[in-house]
Order: C-alpha cells, then sequence, then structure tokens
C-alpha cells in the first residue's frame, strides 16, 4: 500500500520535474558568448561570418606564412632567436613547430568558415543575388588556403609524374571525421576546378573583398606553379587586364593606404588600429629600434647580388647595412618598416612577372613580356637604361625577370615555391646546398593531424 | 538461532507475566580497562526500558516486574553484549559489565549516501575512517590523511606549499580528459570541487579543499564500486567520498562537552637540491664555452650557430671576475624553517531531543617557502531539534576563512627559481644596496610582489526529517554552498618597471553551489527475516560561477587593476572607493543537475543480502539528446559465517562472500561544451565579425564505467584477524576527451566520447592484533591494492591528440593513463662524448627528433598500500604508518634543463659524471652551450634519461602520545588530557635520485591532472614536520 503510494509520487514528481520545467532548468546558457540563434539571425549576421573568414586569411597573410618561404629560401640568413623559424630554415620542422601549426590551423580555421557558410547560409533569408556572391567569394577563400598549404605542405606540382604525391586534405565540408590526405593532383584539381567557377561569377569590382580578377590572379598563380605556361600567362593577363590597378612609382608596396597594385590583399587600419602585417614588422623591421637585431636578415651573396648593379634604386630602398666591419655586422630589410602594413597577395608587380616569364616559356606575344619587364625594371633603376630589347629572346627575359622576380618579391612568401617550381622545371639542382625535392623541404604537419589513415610527411630534413 | 528462540521465548513469558513494576535493575557499565564506560545504550529486552549510562559508567532501570531479562549493552566502538539477570519481586538487580572493544566494527553504522547502513549489510566496497584516523597527523588538506589507511585509494600528497591538495584515485583511474578526483559530498552536499577556479596560476593549482577543517569530520567514507556509487549516478565513476561533520557527542548525555586541542610544530622540506655553487657553476659553463670551441673547428656542421670566440661570458653579460665574487644559495635563501599552530575548540551538548556542536579553529600553516603560508579561520554549528515527536530539523552550517599568501611558479619565484634560473653567480643585491635585477632574482619578486588569495567558504544545509510511521521517513534538505575568492597581487614599480608607482590587481569569483533534494525510506517486513528497505528520492543542483571586475564610472569601462598604486588592495582599501565591484560584466558559467533515484535493501535473516539500485541523471553539460542517463546496480552479499556450518566454528568468526555489478558515469567537464557558440570579436575592414568558437558535438554524453566486485570479507579468531580481500573490473567506455582535433577540422580541440580505458586490480586488507592483553595492546593494519590500468580506444587518434599538457604524457593504446611518450636515450658516446638516442625502430641515432618517441613509462603504480602499527603500553600509544608505492616511475622533466645543455639554469652536482675526453664512459655528455652538438635544435630534450622508478617506503607519521590516566584527571574535572609527539615525512627509502618521489604538482587542467602526476618540473619537495599536540576534554 505504501510502497504503492511512494511509486506513485515519485512517477508524479518526476513527470512534473521532468517536463518543461526541467528542461529549462537544465539548459544553463553560456555567458558572454552566442548560440547560433543569436548569432545567425539576418543577412548581415551571414556577411559578417563571411567577413570573419576575410578576417582569418588576412591572419594567414600577416607575414607568419610567408616566412616560411622566405626561410626555405635562399635570400635570409639563420633566424636569429626563433627555434622553430631555426627549424624551418634549417629544414628540419617537426611535428611540435607551434609556428607552423599556427599557420596551418588558421588556414583551416578559413576553410571550415566557409564550409559552414556553405552549408548553413539558408539559416536565415538571404537576397538570391547576394547570397549566390556570399558563397563564390568563401568559396574563393577556400581555394585560396589550399593552394597555399599544399604548395607548403606537400612536395611541388611536378614531383611526381602523376602527382599521386600527397599533398593536404581537401576540406570541403564541415563534418568532423578522420579523413586521409589527398594527392597533389586532387587538391589541385580542387582549386582549379573552385576557382574557375567562382570566376565566372564574381564581380567585377568589389571593393577589397573577392572580385573575378582575384580570382584569375590566383588562378594565374596556380597555373604558374603547375609549370603550365599558357594558362598561366592567359589568366595573369585577364587579371591585369580585368582590375583598375596602376604600377606604383615607388617600393612602399606595404605601407598601409599607398599600393594601387592590388588586386587582392590583406589591409590595415591606423584609425581602427587594425594591422595585418604585424608579423613582417616582427620578423624584419629595424628602424623603430635603438640597437636594431631584426630576427631575419638578408644573406649576404643575396645582398652581393642586389648591389651588383650600383643603379639599381632598390638596393638603397629596402636594404641596409649596420654596424659595417663590426662582428656584429648585418643586413637589414626595410620592406616592412611600417607601423601598418596592406598585405598583397594578388598585385600587378608579380601578375606581370609571372605572365613575362609564362611567356617567355611559351614563347609566345614576347612583346607583352618585355614590355611587362621593362615596367618593372624602368621603376628599379629610374630609367630604361636597363630594358630589355624589343628584340630580346626568351632566353633573355627569362634571366630578366627571374632576376627581376627574385629582387622585387624578396622576403614577400615567392621565393621557396618559384625555386621548387624551377627544380621541377630542371633548371636547378639544389636550394641553399640541399636538392630541392629532399624531405626537409616540405613543412610537417602538426602531431595531432597523424591519425590511423593521415600520414605525415618523411622526416629527416636534408 | 538459539538466540532467536529464546529472545522469543522471553518476549512471550514477558507479554504473559504480570506483577507490580517496582522491582529494578542498576549497574556499571566499564571498558576493557575497567574505566567507567559512559554513553551506553542499556535496553532491557522484551519491555520499553532502557537507559543510558552516565559519565560514571552508571545506569539505572526501574519500573520492571519480577522475572528473568536478558539486558542487552550497546556502544560504538564494542562488542554489543547480552546478559541476563533475574529480578525477585521487591527486589533491586545489581548488573555491572565489562565491555570488549570490537575489532570488526560491523555492527558499525556507516554513511552510504542518503542514509545508513549496518556495515554487516553492506553489499558495496565501502571504506570508513574515522576522525582519529583522519587527524592523526599535520596536513595542508584533510584528504592527505587519507594515504596508506584505505586500500586502493591512492593519494598521491601535494608539493610542501602551504595549503597544497592531494591527488586522490580512487582504484586507478577511469578518465582521460574529464575530472577524475572522486566525488566529494559533504554532508549529503556534492561540494564545489573545482582545481581550476584560478586556472594554473602560482606554484600551485588552487585547492577547493583547503578549507575544510579535518577537526570538524566525524568520518569519511569511500565509495569504491558500483555498488555503492551507483546512487551518484553520473558522478560516481570515480568513486565517492563522503564527508561526515562531527555533531553533539554522546559522551555524556544532557550535559555539555568541552573539547580543546592544539598543535604546534616545525617543517623542513623533506630534501633540498644539490645546485653547483658559483665555483663550480663557472666551472661547468667555462667547460662547455671551450668545449664548443676547440669542437667547432673539427665539427662546425654540429652547431646551429658558431660559438663565440674569446673568453666566456657568463648569463647576464657577467664577466669571470664579477662571476667569482659571487657565491649566492638560492636555495637557502628560498627556504626556513616552518612553523605551524592549529587551535581548535568546540562546545557540544547531546540531550534530550536535541544535540549541538559549535566549533571554532585558527590554523597557521606555514610551509618552509619564505612568506607561504595558508591560515585557515573557521566557525561551525551542527545541530538537530526535533521539533516534534515525528518532525526533526537538522542544520550544519560554517564559515572558514583561507588566507593564502602564494608565491609564483617555479620557474619565477620560490625554490624553483633556486632550481633553475637564478645562478650562484648572481647578487641578491647590488653594490648600492639595490636589488640585483640583471637576472633572475627569487629574493627580489619575492620581497617586491604581494600575492595574496583570500577565500571565503561556506557550506551550509538544513535537514527535515518527518517520521511519518515508524516504518516510513520522508526528508526534505536544501544546501548552500558558497565560495568566494579574491586574488590580490602587487607589483611596485621597481618590480614593473613603469613608470607607474606600482599596479594593484585584485581578481574576484564566487561560486554558488544550491543543492535541493527530497527522499523517502519505507521499511516493510515482508516475513519474519525478510526485511526490506526502500529508498526513493529526487535531487536538484545548480552551480554558477561569476568572476568579477571593476567598473570605473570615470570613464565608464571595467578593470581589474589600478595603475599608481602604493600597495595592494587589501592594505590600500581606499584605492576602490572610486570603483564599483560588479559580477555581470565578465562572463560566468554555470551548470545544473537534476536527478530521481531510488534504492531497495532486502535481506534475508541478515545473511542474504541484496540491493539494487538505480540513478537517473540530467545535466546540462550534455544537449537535449543524451541528456539523461540511468545508473543501475545489483549487488549481493552472503553472510557466510552465520551459516550452521561455520556458526560455531572455532577459527572463522567471521565471513562475507558479496559481488555487485553496476555503471556509474563521469559528467565532470566544462560547461557548454556540446553546443557552437559564437563570438563577435573584432572586425575586418571595420566591419563586424562573427565566428564559431566552440565545435559543437551535440551527442556529447557521461562517460560510464561499468563495474564488477567481488569481495571477501574475513575475521578470524574472534575478530583478532579481520580484513578483506576485493577483486575488480572497471571498464569504461565512451571516455570524456578533449581532442586535439586534427588542424584540417579548422579547430583546436573539442570534447568527445572516444577513450575506453580498463582498470582492474586486486585490494587485500588486514588488521591483526597480536597481543592483546589489559596493559600492552599490539595492533597492525596492512594494506595493498595492485591496479592495471590500460587505454584500449582513443577512436582513431594520434598520441598527441590528448597530451598531459607541458608533461610529456600521451595516450597511447595498449598503455595506461600517464603514459610517458619520450625518445629513448641509448648512451654516450665514448668516443666524441655525443649523446646516443635510440631511434623508432630502436636503432642508434644522434640526431633527437620527437618522431622517435614511444612509450617508455608510466606514472602509475602497480601497487600502493601502508602499514600501520599501532601499540598501547598502559597509558602510552605508539604507532607509525608506512605508505609505499611500487612499479610507478617518475619524470624529472626539469633535470633536462638541470643536467642537459648548458645555458642560463643552474645545474645539479650530477653533472659532474660527464664526459670530459675521448674514452670517457660517462651518464652524461660533453658540455656544450649548443643544443646541435646534442643532435637538437632547442635545449628542451626530452628522453627517457630523465624517467626513474619511483618505488619508495616513506614513514608518513610518527605519533607516540601519553593519556593521564582517569583518576588523576578526574580529580581535575576533565574527562581527557592527552599529548602526543607527531613527526611526518620522518624519511623515505627509494632510489629515485630528485627530491621526491611522490609528485603531485601544479596542473594545466583536469587532463594534465589526470595524465600527470608523479612528473616533478620545479616542483619543491614534501615537508618534514615535527609537532606537539594537546587533546583536553572536559
Amino acid at each position: 500500500m505504501m510502497k504503492k503510494q511512494i511509486a506513485k509520487f515519485a512517477v508524479i514528481g518526476a513527470l512534473i520535474l521532468g517536463g518543461t520545467a526541467c528542461s529549462d532548468f537544465l539548459d544553463v546558457k553560456p555567458e558572454g558568448v552566442l548560440l547560433e540563434g543569436e548569432a545567425i539571425s539576418n543577412q548581415q549576421d551571414i556577411e559578417n561570418v563571411l567577413n570573419s573568414i576575410y578576417d582569418v586569411t588576412a591572419n594567414v597573410y600577416n607575414g607568419r606564412m610567408q616566412a616560411f618561404s622566405t626561410a626555405l629560401g635562399d635570400n635570409i640568413n639563420r633566424p636569429r632567436t626563433s627555434t622553430f623559424l631555426q627549424e624551418v630554415y634549417g629544414r628540419q620542422t617537426n611535428i611540435f613547430n607551434s609556428d607552423v601549426s599556427a599557420v596551418y590551423l588558421d588556414a583551416y580555421r578559413a576553410v571550415y568558415r566557409a564550409n559552414w557558410l556553405l552549408e548553413n547560409i539558408d539559416l536565415v533569408d538571404v537576397e538570391a543575388n547576394r547570397r549566390q556572391e556570399i558563397l563564390d567569394e568563401a568559396r574563393f577563400l577556400r581555394a585560396l588556403m589550399h593552394f597555399e598549404m599544399v604548395r607548403y605542405f606537400g612536395q611541388p606540382f611536378g614531383f611526381s609524374s602523376d602527382n599521386s604525391h600527397l599533398g593536404v586534405v581537401n576540406k570541403t565540408a564541415t563534418i568532423r571525421e578522420l579523413v586521409p590526405r589527398n594527392t597533389v593532383n586532387e587538391v589541385y584539381n580542387f582549386v582549379i576546378s573552385e576557382l574557375e567557377a567562382v570566376a565566372q561569377r564574381l564581380p567585377e569590382s568589389n571593393g577589397i573583398y573577392a572580385t573575378k580578377a582575384a580570382a584569375h590572379g590566383v588562378l594565374a598563380d596556380v597555373y604558374f606553379q603547375m609549370n603550365q605556361f599558357s594558362s598561366a600567362a592567359a589568366y595573369a593577363d585577364s587579371a591585369i587586364s580585368g582590375s583598375t590597378t596602376t604600377l606604383m612609382p615607388g617600393f612602399n608596396r606595404y605601407e598601409a593606404g599607398m599600393n594601387t597594385e592590388i588586386v587582392f590583399g590583406g589591409y590595415s587600419f591606423a584609425s581602427l588600429n587594425d594591422n595585418r602585417g604585424g608579423s613582417f614588422a616582427g620578423f624584419f623591421r629595424w628602424d623603430n629600434q635603438p640597437n636594431p637585431n631584426p630576427e631575419l636578415t638578408i644573406d649576404a651573396n643575396t645582398y652581393a647580388l642586389v648591389t651588383s648593379n650600383p643603379d639599381d634604386i632598390r638596393d638603397s630602398v629596402w636594404f641596409s647595412v649596420l654596424n659595417q666591419g663590426n662582428p656584429n655586422e648585418m643586413i637589414v630589410y626595410s620592406k616592412f618598416n611600417y607601423d601598418f602594413m596592406d598585405v598583397p597577395i594578388v598585385h600587378l608587380t608579380k601578375l606581370k612577372l609571372t605572365r613575362a616569364e609564362a611567356l617567355a616559356m611559351t614563347g609566345s606575344d614576347l612583346g607583352t613580356a618585355i614590355q611587362d619587364v621593362n615596367d618593372i625594371r624602368e621603376r628599379a633603376y629610374g630609367s630604361n637604361a636597363y630594358n630589355l630589347a624589343p628584340t630580346a629572346t626568351s632566353t633573355e627575359i627569362l634571366d630578366a625577370v627571374r632576376y627581376e622576380r627574385r629582387i622585387e618579391l624578396m622576403c614577400e612568401g615567392d621565393r621557396i615555391h618559384e625555386l621548387k617550381r624551377l627544380g621541377v622545371l630542371g633548371e636547378i639542382q639544389t636550394i641553399r646546398g640541399a636538392d630541392w625535392d629532399c624531405p626537409g623541404q616540405v613543412l610537417q604537419f602538426p602531431a595531432v593531424e597523424r591519425s590511423d589513415v593521415f600520414v605525415l610527411n618523411e622526416e629527416g630534413g636534408c | 538461532m538459539k538466540q532467536l528462540y529464546s529472545a522469543v521465548t522471553l518476549l512471550l513469558f514477558s507479554v504473559l507475566t504480570t506483577q507490580l513494576s517496582a522491582q529494578s535493575i542498576t549497574g556499571v557499565v566499564t571498558d576493557e580497562y575497567n574505566e567507567p564506560l559512559p554513553g551506553v545504550a542499556v535496553v532491557v529486552r522484551g519491555t520499553d526500558k532502557s537507559d543510558v549510562t552516565d559519565f560514571n559508567g552508571m545506569y539505572e532501570i526501574n519500573g520492571l516486574e519480577a522475572g528473568s531479562y536478558v539486558v542487552n549493552f550497546d556502544v560504538l566502538g564494542y562488542i554489543e553484549k547480552q546478559q541476563g539477570v533475574d529480578v525477585a519481586a521487591g527486589g533491586a538487580a545489581t548488573l555491572n559489565v565489562k565491555m570488549e572493544p570490537s575489532s570488526n566494527e560491523l555492527d558499525e553504522v556507516i554513511i552510504v549516501g542518503y542514509g545508513v547502513q549496518r556495515k554487516k549489510e553492506v553489499t558495496g566496497s565501502i571504506v570508513s575512517l574515522d576522525s582519529r584516523q583522519l587527524t592523526d597527523m599535520p596536513t595542508p588538506s584533510f584528504e592527505t590523511a587519507i594515504q596508506g589507511k584505505a586500500p586502493g585509494v591512492q593519494v598521491v600528497t601535494g608539493s610542501g606549499i602551504a595549503g597544497s591538495g592531494s591527488v586522490v584515485r580512487v582504484r586507478g583511474i577511469a578518465s582521460i580528459s574529464a575530472g577524475g578526483d572522486p566525488l566529494y559530498v559533504v554532508d549529503g552536499i556534492p561540494i564545489t570541487q573545482d582545481y581550476f577556479l584560478k586556472g594554473n596560476s602560482g606554484a600551485m593549482n588552487n585547492n577547493p579543499l583547503a578549507s575544510l577543517n579535518p577537526e570538524d569530520i566525524e568520518s569519511v567514507e569511500i565509495l569504491k564500486d558500483a555498488s555503492a556509487t551507483a546512487i551518484y549516478g553520473s558522478r560516481g565513476s570515480n568513486g565517492v567520498i563522503l564527508i561526515t561533520t562531527k555533531r553533539g557527542a554522546n559522551t555524556r548525555p544532557g550535559e555539555m562537552n568541552f573539547e580543546f586541542s592544539t598543535r604546534v610544530g616545525v617543517g623542513q622540506p623533506t630534501a633540498m637540491p644539490n645546485m653547483l655553487n658559483s665555483e663550480q657553476y663557472i666551472q661547468m659553463y667555462e667547460e662547455a664555452w671551450f668545449n664548443d670551441q676547440a669542437l667547432y673547428l673539427t665539427n662546425p656542421e654540429l652547431f646551429s650557430t658558431p660559438p663565440p670566440t674569446g673568453e666566456p661570458v657568463f648569463p647576464g653579460g657577467i664577466s669571470l671576475a664579477e662571476a667569482r665574487e659571487v657565491n649566492t644559495d638560492w636555495a637557502d635563501e628560498m627556504t626556513r624553517m616552518s612553523v605551524n599552530q592549529q587551535y581548535d575548540f568546540a562546545v557540544g551538548q547531546n540531550g534530550k531531543g536535541y544535540n549541538y556542536r559549535v566549533g571554532l579553529t585558527y590554523d597557521n600553516n606555514q610551509s618552509y617557502l619564505t612568506q607561504n603560508n595558508y591560515q585557515r579561520l573557521g566557525a561551525r554549528v551542527n545541530g538537530d531539534i526535533n521539533i516534534t515527536d515525528k518532525i526533526k530539523l537538522g542544520i550544519t552550517s560554517s564559515v572558514f576563512q583561507g588566507l593564502n599568501n602564494r608565491v609564483d611558479e617555479g620557474w619565477s619565484g620560490g625554490l624553483g627559481a633556486a632550481m633553475s634560473t637564478a645562478l650562484p653567480i648572481y647578487p641578491i643585491y647590488n653594490d648600492d644596496g639595490t636589488y640585483f635585477s640583471g637576472g633572475n632574482n627569487p629574493v627580489r619578486l619575492r620581497d617586491l610582489k604581494d600575492w595574496q588569495q583570500r577565500e571565503i567558504r561556506s557550506i551550509n544545509s538544513a535537514m527535515l526529517t518527518y517520521n511519518v510511521t515508524d516504518k516510513l521517513f520522508l526528508t526534505a534538505s536544501g544546501s548552500y554552498d558558497f565560495m568566494q575568492l579574491v586574488e590580490d597581487i602587487y607589483e611596485p614599480q621597481e618590480l614593473i618597471g613603469t613608470t607607474h608607482a606600482g599596479v594593484a590587481k585584485r581578481f574576484p569569483l564566487q561560486v554558488r553551489n544550491w543543492n535541493v533534494n527530497a527522499t523517502a525510506t519505507y521499511l516493510y517486513q515482508a516475513a519474519e527475516g525478510h526485511n526490506f528497505t526502500f529508498l526513493a528520492g529526487t535531487e536538484f543542483q545548480e552551480r554558477r560561477q561569476v568572476n568579477g571586475n571593476y567598473f570605473n564610472p570615470v570613464d565608464s569601462s571595467y578593470t581589474n587593476e589600478v595603475t599608481d598604486a602604493q600597495g595592494p588592495f587589501f592594505t590600500n582599501p581606499e584605492l576602490l572607493d572610486q570603483l564599483e565591484l560588479d559580477y555581470t560584466n565578465l562572463p560566468g558559467s554555470g551548470n545544473t543537475f537534476a536527478s530521481f533515484f531510488g534504492r531497495v535493501n532486502y535481506s534475508i535473516k541478515d545473511k542474504y543480502l541484496f540491493q539494487a539500485v538505480v540513478r537517473a541523471d540530467a545535466s546540462s553539460n550534455f544537449g537535449p539528446e543524451n541528456r539523461w542517463g540511468v545508473f543501475p546496480s545489483l549487488g549481493t552479499g552472503w553472510v557466510m559465517s552465520d551459516e550452521p556450518f561455520l556458526y560455531d566454528n572455532e577459527v572463522i568468526s567471521f565471513m562475507k562472500l558479496k559481488m555487485s555489478y553496476g555503471i556509474s558515469g563521469n559528467a565532470a567537464i566544462p560547461n557548454n561544451q556540446w553546443r557552437a557558440t559564437y563570438g563577435q570579436n573584432g572586425n575586418y575592414f571595420g566591419q563586424p565579425i562573427t565566428y564559431q568558437l566552440i565545435r559543437e558535438n551535440p551527442t556529447l554524453k557521461w562517460e560510464e564505467s561499468q563495474i564488477f566486485d567481488a569481495a571477501l570479507e574475513y575475521g578470524f579468531l574472534d575478530d583478532r584477524i579481520t580484513g578483506e580481500i576485493a577483486y575488480y573490473y572497471k571498464y569504461t567506455t565512451d571516455a570524456l576527451l578533449s581532442v586535439q582535433l586534427p588542424r584540417y577540422q579548422g579547430f583546436d580541440n573539442y570534447w568527445d566520447n572516444l577513450g575506453e580505458i580498463l582498470n582492474t586490480g586486486v585490494e587485500f586488507s588486514i588488521t591483526a592484533r597480536p597481543v592483546v592483553t589489559n596493559t600492552f595492546s599490539w595492533k597492525v593494519d596492512f594494506n595493498i591494492a595492485y591496479n592495471y590500468n590500460e587505454i584500449t580506444s582513443i577512436g582513431g587518434y594520434s598520441e598527441d591528440a590528448v597530451s598531459g599538457g607541458t608533461n610529456d604524457t600521451r595516450v597511447v593504446v595498449g598503455s595506461p593513463v600517464g603514459t610517458n611518450f619520450l625518445v629513448r636515450w641509448s648512451h654516450v658516446d665514448p668516443a666524441t662524448g655525443r649523446p646516443v638516442y635510440l631511434d623508432i625502430n630502436g636503432n642508434e641515432t644522434m640526431t633527437w627528433t620527437p618522431d622517435d618517441r614511444v612509450a617508455v613509462g608510466k606514472v602509475l603504480p602497480d601497487a600502493i598500500g601502508g602499514i600501520t602499527n599501532s601499540f598501547t603500553w598502559n597509558n602510552w600509544d605508539l604507532s607509525f604508518l608506512f605508505v609505499y608505492s611500487l612499479g610507478g616511475q617518475v619524470y624529472d622533466s626539469s633535470s633536462k634543463r638541470q643536467l642537459g645543455v648548458v645555458t642560463d639554469w643552474n645545474m645539479r652536482t650530477e653533472i659532474f659524471d660527464r664526459w670530459t675526453q675521448p674514452g670517457d664512459e660517462a651518464t652524461y655528455p660533453r658540455l656544450t652551450r649548443d643544443p646541435g652538438v646534442y643532435g637538437s635544435n632547442t635545449p628542451w630534450i626530452n628522453t627517457d634519461l630523465w624517467l626513474h622508478d619511483a618505488d619508495y617506503l616513506r614513514l608518513r607519521n610518527f605519533t607516540i602520545g601519553y593519556n593521564l590516566p582517569k583518576s588523576t584527571i578526574d580529580s581535575w574535572g576533565i574527562d581527557r588530557f592527552r599529548v602526543s609527539f607527531i613527526a611526518t615525512n620522518v624519511f623515505v627509502l627509494t632510489n629515485y635520485p630528485g627530491l621526491d618521489p611522490e609528485i603531485a604538482r601544479d596542473f594545466e587542467n583536469a587532463t594534465d591532472r589526470n595524465m600527470s602526476v608523479n612528473i616533478t618540473y620545479l616542483t619543491p619537495p614534501q615537508e618534514r614536520t615535527f609537532s606537539l599536540a594537546l587533546n583536553v576534554n572536559f
């Protein structure tokens, strides 16, 4: 009798408390953050998510990622204090290199956010045209990140004949699963198909955001990296013609607000205290210290190359020798001596250099190639004294453009990719004393990437 | 059976006889020493007559009819006794009784969660410790005193830092990222037990148990298996520790009892580091300097940078001449002989219909680290009152203040600095009397920085019990556990090196923990000898943590600091005058639990025991899909010694076989990890951004442990020998892991149910009394617990997906939780003096790379236990407790810097055993300043060279005491007068070369705490103390 009553009370109690009251009691809202319904309630919120992809992309390009290319290349001395950068320079990155890991994570953060947008844009009503644009911009950024990561974490396109060597994961959905690396071929195919798809729809002009020309510019880089020169030249050409950029007269390419060449890039604003080039300054800047001691300094041989032509204005603008004649003599680099920097990702100087080299490789339209080289040279030397002749051969153009590319894009993140590309072509065998395709030329993945299905890069450096 | 028969006969007899009720029985009850025994319940069987002996052991029962009676004498700690007596008509019988102390304590009542059970009837595995066992030595925190006394309970004692907590593990470790500590329940309240309220700041994590006063504790019950823990459902899988505080004592019913105790002692470190002095350091440094110059000539490829030419320049730019003039013994500067004192005073009364106890405590626990101490000041009021015959109100209430003068992390302050970057060539003061600041100067930091944490803790509860009938009891209780931590830091201008006068910081934090529960208990006898006890209940708990900062109306900003302060807030309260404390601005967090539970106990003739428990829990830490979990258990017991074939056995006095199976859970993870949250900090191109913060996992649920337990309790030779053998098998599935996600997922980490963990083991305990006479007795308690732990799955992730912070422990399938995952060290190459490692395939290599890490050790021991010997001789007593640990390892993480590449770290004298010339067979390689020479690009070279066996046997406690004879103190009107001398951590036998083979350091998070006990990184050793104690009851 009593037992039954107790049971009855318990059941009633459970029903009352286990019902609506209980589910409220058990739904404890986190403080200081938003839940999905609060964060995503209208079109502006979706725009904000897209903006956050640009935000994290700009952070990837704030100088950290480019420093890996610079350190792997042949322009600088061993980094002074950073053991992580020293590992990169020594071609011995290991699974605990948190500088490498941080950049890699940021790249995939951008990818995640893009995938999230693709999957969730219909949580709210978004005006139809803008909806397509948002998705295309997200896909553009996602492809860009894959392209950068495959260049750092996989051996270059052309390393194996069918490019079946491993690249990075093509991440196209937010689903959480352990997956193997895609082959380099698969990654490039993905990047190209995405960029070509969105390039058809992206707007001609879009403020600082992704445009058709931006997509073409990245495609030029992609095909150039693949040594597929006619496509590279064609895309470089349409990126140039499709944008309203003009060649800068000076060399302050990174000074915020000054660069007229940017097709696509990261932007900083002193007025918002928003700086997207901080790591460039962190590694190179020397003009704001009483006893300059920057992390990265220029290798003496590189400097000798620059100074080999006394008329090269870039020597005095970008390079300085400190403590000359003393044991602590160093060659420092001035390109990044700014508080706030814009970071050009697709820009006219590089497009011209790419177009010129690609055309020279194909042997067609050498006139445009010569003009591109001469545009760069007239600025670099302050006159047409070093212009290529209109009759210059492909070989002469190549010699000229490769020299100018090295100096123009120095420390901007281009160098190691260029060297590897030349390695694939067979034009060089070694990079700073090591085979261009030795294991240490690619960065090692973070330790946590390893799983039953994900194989890390080969160890052992070079 | 015979007894039952005679009792029934008596019962019938007394009912049938009808005579005048004028007869009486009187007498005196004494203990084994013939001293009067107060508080004994005296019941005349078959009547409603009873009494309780008074202070003189006397009782008197009147109003009896003439006849033969059996009188029952019962008091806690003594064997219940029956004695027959004939009462003649008109007469008064005298019945004096001597009680024998109970050794098996089977009839003792123990707390089992939402109720009590007789120990004999318990089917689960429960260890019960009384207050005496918890206060027999000074400890920084009460749980430390459990060590060695409870089989299967591993207590890794905290470091010598004041107020530091221990790591407690019940039957191994069944969690990886979720909290692996047992659930602590004080007087029915699951208390706030978060070790990471202050993150990993300072040299020791905040200890949430430090504010509990050991002297307030009546008993501690440790629930180990599912039969016992399932009643705590989703929170029981790592064991439950029930703490019951003292109430009005029964010693002299109706009278006020006073207790006073004090303890005064001194302490010192159990070991001091063997760091190099100035001359030795200079020698090592110079050797490295010149070694490098020489080696560079032949092997420049080994060097990451060309070694500097010329004469050595010492760290801090100090020249050789300057270095030679200084020899600072930093370890000596940072330590002292500590003085500890503790005072407790309590008054209690146990009257008809009420009882109360009021206790006051003051405890000042200095550590041997200079300027580090923990002061506890507190009061507790416990009491019960019968409002009516049927309704009782019970109250427990306590308020404590813990004042903790803290020290910095090892590497920046305290003894740790002396063991690392405070070099002997650094002076304390410059010539002009100012502090030296050209290198680590822990004296400067200690003297200039104020760091104080003030904790206010108040744990309160009220419980109403309603005895509806004598078979049905209802209870309702509500409780509130409040914790406030206010951390004050002050750094003056000299320390922060700015133009400000100094920075005062204050970080207030509150944890508010509400709990309400209601239970119904129903006793039901289905038939003679078939007894049921039903329990049904419900419980709700809400815990909220809020963080405070200060609103400054001048610029409408929030802050936790004031620049240009002349001192800390606690001495300069006027700094706060213009600021308003606000607990709403910073994000807080919270969680809730809702639960329903039931328990049925069925006992057949007190011999065949059955228990079924089920608890359904819902936690806000999980999403709606998996919010509710159900945790059942079944237990059975068979008291074999009550069977006819054993009943009269001469040897076997008690034997019980018990078995149980059930499921317990663990939900101790950070709040709200199951759903996506979004942040909006920052902008790009001046436009707002929105991004996801937490990678959602809507299927997140508790981890579950299936636990099987079988045990045999035994008593031989009239219980002169008692003990228990237990076997358990605990398999944890869906273990909660804070997984480091592969970065291609776009997030650092998230929570998932991925792991599977096996714990299995045996426990053996024995208590023997080889000698028991009226003047001399000897008692031995011995226990040993063997545990095997293995991670059987981590869902395909890599070893690095879950890491023990910086402590280089990893999750490795097939290895235990807390596996040292390290590159193997082979030897020092005699030809070159360079280190030789083993690569992942076991081949020798001179390159160190983390890819060659393998599982080489484990921090969990195979076996732990303790041995207590207790002697009494007349009024003297002596006891000593040894604790031991076998089969575990210690990773001496800081020795890679103290015995590795020569840097700005001081080194240990072991470095003298180094390679100096070709042909040397040395432990340590050639000295160098360039890690490249050791085949590494970093001086942080983790190898198993720093992994050591950590078997130890430690004399944990030695106590000698003297009780003044009853006859003497009686004349003073005193019940008890005891003086004792207590020594702790007297010595330790171990082959471990470092400071202390038992290490609970400051941890980064719960994962680290689970995986990285017994890893030291500049962790101060434990304290050795010598104390005098006085206990007076009157």
